[in-house]
């Protein structure tokens, strides 16, 4: 028998006859260029983010008319089970013609193309576990809403924008990074709450020295590798200021 | 109380005047020293009104109406207009006439009629009632909120059109006529929407119910138009009371979060602006009401009136005195501009307060009051008083409160005679005219006004002054009686167009030759409320108003000039009985909250003078005066003086001021009842003797709106001080040694009521 000095014992073997470690057929990081690890909960500062699927359906006469809206419900209906990430999985849909309608019990029409915002703090994305029924009530519903308007125009653009703002809300993570971080956001919206809009955070990682995006402009900070916190900070309150 | 004790002042044509004899001139009537005002109840119900189904006779010159007063000559079917003295042609239709075939409106009797138009085509006769709702409330407020709407829907006429709102940090207006579930547009609250822009988002806008040229004729609607009018916002009472009940039960409190030692973002100023626009896209006459229920104050977006930090108090009188409320002015300024929009649109606002701070009623007074709204303060929406006033605003029968619409005023007076305004809920629709005083009081520049909503109590003052041309201009045409005549146009609860025509008449007097006949025209009573109407206007209007010190000169200047006396001899002053009441009037005015602001809210002040300038002398006495009645073994319920003697261990006391009702119980009646000898049998008497005011109380609470507050309490309790705040304080601990055993004293360093006299008569008789 001969032992491949590795270090650490899991990695020592038997060797058959030939001369091949026994366990090859098992190690794939032996046999193959290339491979992908699954990183256990000791890697993790925190459980990975949640999933969110928000739906952006064109409710204008071309779509309705086409049946397209009617194939898009059900559809969508039919992939439930696949989305990923179950029973963690948010989900949240918003209609447009030339205004934005958002759900949560009731529908939210959006008239303010210029000047958009979202018309709840909460709840416009749900659990799809939890309200798998409610989704699929909706689902079922939602082309005979639509039948009998006529309304040519479509404003995917604000939609949109409206679709990213309800999505990169920032979620109460109990560290002491996303502490920081919401202090000084809970700061800049009870001085005016117009800033809701303004400044949204997309973290790429716990690390300030990650890059990060100022979502109000879909700015890319292309030297967050090289800025501190503090000047992260005051980076974002010059953001704020000048909007 | 006042009204069973005499006849009924008001009489067929609801006009009381403070002087019924006027002098001729200019300088004659500044004698006066009280203003020549008439306080009219417009379109106050009396059976003997009679209702004419045609429309009046008009002089071609000044637009008079015909009236009992015309002088007619039956042979050449001339009638003479008694204003201008145009001679008028009747038209052929009245050919019939002669002195023994008369038209209604000639009848002497008949100086009220009601005229009774057809109803325009376009015009549509169904009300439209508007509900905001605040829902920055706890949950509590929310469910008392929402047990108060469900009566008042279901006590909705069948055709009243019915819209709904709701409003915290945005605005929600609700589409009702949606099926597949609840549609709500979303409004910012932060942000301040020009009207048009509201119609745009709300799909109402003009161009936007143009057909579209896409659309194949005959593939939409039924109708073949898609369903983009108002009809998605405004649907029948019949048919939404199904919807509106499912609407409040999803309805919650505002979902945004209010971080501690904040207060919640309210956007009033922007679902007001909301509201109203929506209300813009009615055909013009539609009878409509916002009807807003608030909770707290505005602290978001225009019409803000105090910050969102708890820290920085909600602005008080001494705030306002100083300038020192930064947001008072420009929150003001937005509701005016929100006045003005509603008036032009001929809608209503009321407001109904509900908090145990204030929500801005002193800002948004001036849209109520110049939309001719309704006005509620309570402390809660479970209280008794916002859940019975709300519901008396859609009761039906004898208890309705009258609601009508699209009110205009106009008055005509003969040629002497200049009108300088009106105190009251109503707008100057800015008709010039030789009537108009250059003088300015209150809503004027004009001869015509606008109440976009009253009701059968509604009162306005009007306030006049005389032309200053000499009268020796004329000698030989000189008219003993002068004229005046108030046409009230509006819309009544079932659509009905009418038209009320009141002419009276009084005497010119020349007072320079005898000031008895000016005496006894005097009414004290109608003179006490239009003092304290117009000093209340002045404290508002004028920053550096003293009204103690005003009042107090208008009453040594009065007493000076009709009092009898020797000169410098106080002993010697008399008042004729005209007169005599008005001192004791003004000592209790300058003592109300309509003048002692301090201990009250701006916005308590606010709905005090509201109420004050819209209801009839009757009520406003009372405002000023309260009643007050005692009850005893010994004597039938009595009129008591209004005055800390009236207190007694042995006696009940009942107490009107118009906003609450105290039932005082003296100590012994107190010890007494807490001992339960009410419930004894050989004790009858005195538990009807408990009974006698709660049943008298509730006499009172039952035909006033707003719903007084009821204070039941003791001698010596903490309650009691609602009626020691009203009583003279004739006994003082400054002479405290004098007052009877089981009597009361107050602890207060207000002059009392005889002191008040004497300085009055000092300063009456000194030369």
């Amino acid at each position: 028998m001969v032992s491949i000095k590795i270090g650490n014992l899991e990695y020592c073997a038997q060797l058959d006859a030939t001369g091949r470690r026994v366990d090859l057929n098992q190690r794939p990081e032996v046999t193959k260029g290339t491979v992908e690890y699954v990183a256990p909960t000791d890697y993790m500062v925190r459980p990975p983010m949640l999933p969110v699927y928000f739906f952006l359906i064109d409710v204008s006469i071309t779509a309705v008319r086409s049946v397209m809206v009617e194939v898009v419900a059900q559809t969508i209906n039919s992939c439930l089970d696949e989305l990923p990430g179950i029973p963690r999985t948010q989900i949240g849909f918003a209609t447009f013609d030339s205004t934005i309608h958002f759900y949560n019990m009731k529908m939210l029409v959006v008239s303010d193309l210029d000047d958009i915002f979202v018309p709840l703090p909460d709840y416009l994305l749900v659990n799809l576990s939890e309200s798998r029924s409610v989704v699929e009530t909706f689902l079922d519903s939602l082309p005979s809403m639509f039948q009998d308007k006529v309304n040519l125009e479509s404003a995917f653009g604000p939609a949109l924008k409206a679709a990213f703002m309800i999505m990169v809300t920032l979620k109460d993570n109990d560290n002491e990074m996303s502490r920081r971080l919401k202090k000084v956001l809970e700061k800049f919206r009870s001085t005016d709450c117009a800033y809701y809009q303004l400044c949204h955070l997309v973290r790429q990682g716990e690390h300030p020295k990650e890059g990060f995006f100022l979502l109000s402009n879909l700015f890319e900070d292309q030297m967050g590798a090289n800025i501190g916190y503090a000047d992260w900070m005051l980076q974002i309150s010059r953001q704020v200021q000048q909007a | 109380m006042s009204e069973m004790a005499s006849p009924d002042p008001e009489g067929l044509d609801g006009v009381r005047m403070t002087w019924n004899v006027w002098p001729r001139t200019k300088v004659e009537s500044s004698k006066c020293v009280i203003p020549l005002a008439a306080t009219v109840a417009l379109i106050r119900p009396h059976p003997d009104i009679p209702r004419l189904q045609y429309a009046p006779l008009r002089c071609k010159t000044c637009s008079s109406a015909l009236n009992p007063f015309s002088r007619v000559d039956f042979t050449a079917k001339i009638w003479i207009c008694p204003f201008c003295y145009q001679r008028n042609h009747f038209p052929p239709h009245y050919h019939a006439i002669s002195e023994t075939n008369f038209p209604g409106e000639l009848y002497p009797q008949y100086t009220t009629v009601e005229y009774l138009l057809p109803l325009s085509n376009s015009l549509n006769p169904s009300p439209v009632f508007l509900f905001l709702l605040d829902t920055c409330l706890i949950d509590e407020e929310i469910h008392f909120l929402k047990s108060a709407l469900r009566r008042a829907i279901g006590l909705l006429p069948d055709n009243a059109l019915v819209g709904f709102v709701s409003f915290g940090t945005q605005v929600q207006v609700y589409e009702l006529g949606f099926s597949d579930m609840s549609k709500v547009y979303v409004f910012r609250g932060s942000k301040e929407i020009p009207a048009e822009q509201i119609l745009d988002q709300l799909g109402l806008s003009a161009s936007g119910r143009r057909p579209h040229k896409g659309a194949a004729p005959g593939v939409a609607g039924a109708g073949g138009f898609p369903n983009s009018g108002i009809t998605r916002f405004l649907l029948p009472a019949s048919e939404c009371e199904y919807t509106l009940n499912a609407l409040l039960d999803e309805l919650q409190t505002d979902q945004w979060p209010v971080p501690p030692g904040r207060r919640p973002a309210r956007c009033t100023g922007v679902a007001l602006s909301v509201a109203a626009g929506l209300l813009s896209a009615c055909n013009p006459g539609t009878g409509a009401r916002i009807i807003a229920l608030v909770g707290g104050p505005c602290t978001e977006g225009p019409g803000a009136i105090v910050s969102k930090d708890l820290s920085d108090p909600v602005r008080s009188h001494k705030d306002l005195d100083k300038d020192a409320a930064p947001f008072f002015k420009k929150a003001v300024k937005f509701y005016e501009g929100l006045a003005k929009q509603l008036v032009s649109q001929g809608h209503v606002l009321d407001i109904f307060a509900s908090a145990l701070d204030q929500v801005g009623v002193a800002e948004i007074k001036v849209a109520v009051e110049r939309t001719g709204g309704l006005v509620v303060l309570s402390e809660s929406f479970g209280h008794s008083v916002f859940k019975d006033s709300f519901k008396r605003v859609f009761e039906d029968g004898e208890q309705s409160l009258g609601l009508c619409f699209n009110g205009t005023l106009e008055i005509n007076c003969s040629k002497e005679i200049k009108i300088q305004g009106i105190i009251g809920p109503c707008t100057s629709l800015e008709k010039k005219g030789p009537s108009v005083s250059d003088t300015v009081i209150g809503e004027g520049n004009t001869t015509a006004w606008k109440m976009c909503g009253l009701d059968k109590s509604t009162c306005l003052t009007v306030m006049f002054d005389l032309s200053s041309s000499d009268r020796s201009n004329t000698p030989g045409a000189i008219n003993p009686q002068l004229y005046l005549q108030f046409l009230t146009s509006y819309q009544d609860p079932s659509g009905q167009s009418v038209l009320r025509v009141t002419t009276v008449t009084r005497r010119w007097v020349d007072s320079s030759v005898s000031s008895e006949e000016l005496v006894q025209g005097f009414d004290q009573e109608t003179a006490a409320v239009v003092m304290a109407r117009f000093a209340s206007l002045k404290m508002e209007s004028e920053e550096t108003f003293d009204a103690t010190r005003w009042l107090d000169r208008f009453l040594i200047r009065l007493c000076s000039k009709f009092g009898d006396y020797r000169k410098d001899d106080p002993s010697s002053f008399t008042l004729n009985p005209s007169f005599s009441l008005f001192p004791q009037f003004m000592f209790n005015l300058r003592r109300s909250q309509f003048v002692q602001v301090f201990n009250n809210s701006p916005d308590e002040t606010a709905y005090f003078r509201m109420l004050l300038n819209r209801e009839n002398i009757s009520n406003a006495a009372v405002m000023i005066q309260p009643s007050l009645i005692s009850y005893s073994f010994n004597a039938l319920p009595a009129p008591a003086l209004l005055d800390v003697a009236s207190i007694a261990a042995d006696k009940i006391l009942l107490l009107d001021s118009y906003f609450s009702v105290v039932i005082f119980h003296g100590m012994t009646i107190a010890q007494w009842r807490n001992l339960g000898y009410q419930n004894q049998q050989e004790h009858q008497a005195f538990a009807q003797l408990l009974r006698a005011p709660h049943d008298d109380a509730q006499m009172i609470i039952r035909e006033r709106f707003p719903v007084p507050r009821l204070v039941v309490c003791d001698q010596h309790g903490s309650q009691a001080r609602f009626l020691l705040a009203k009583l003279n304080p004739s006994a003082t601990y400054n002479n405290a040694h004098e007052m009877a055993a089981g009597s009361d004293v107050i602890f207060t360093d207000d002059v009392s009521l005889q002191v008040f006299f004497e300085h009055l008569q000092r300063l009456a008789v000194q030369s």
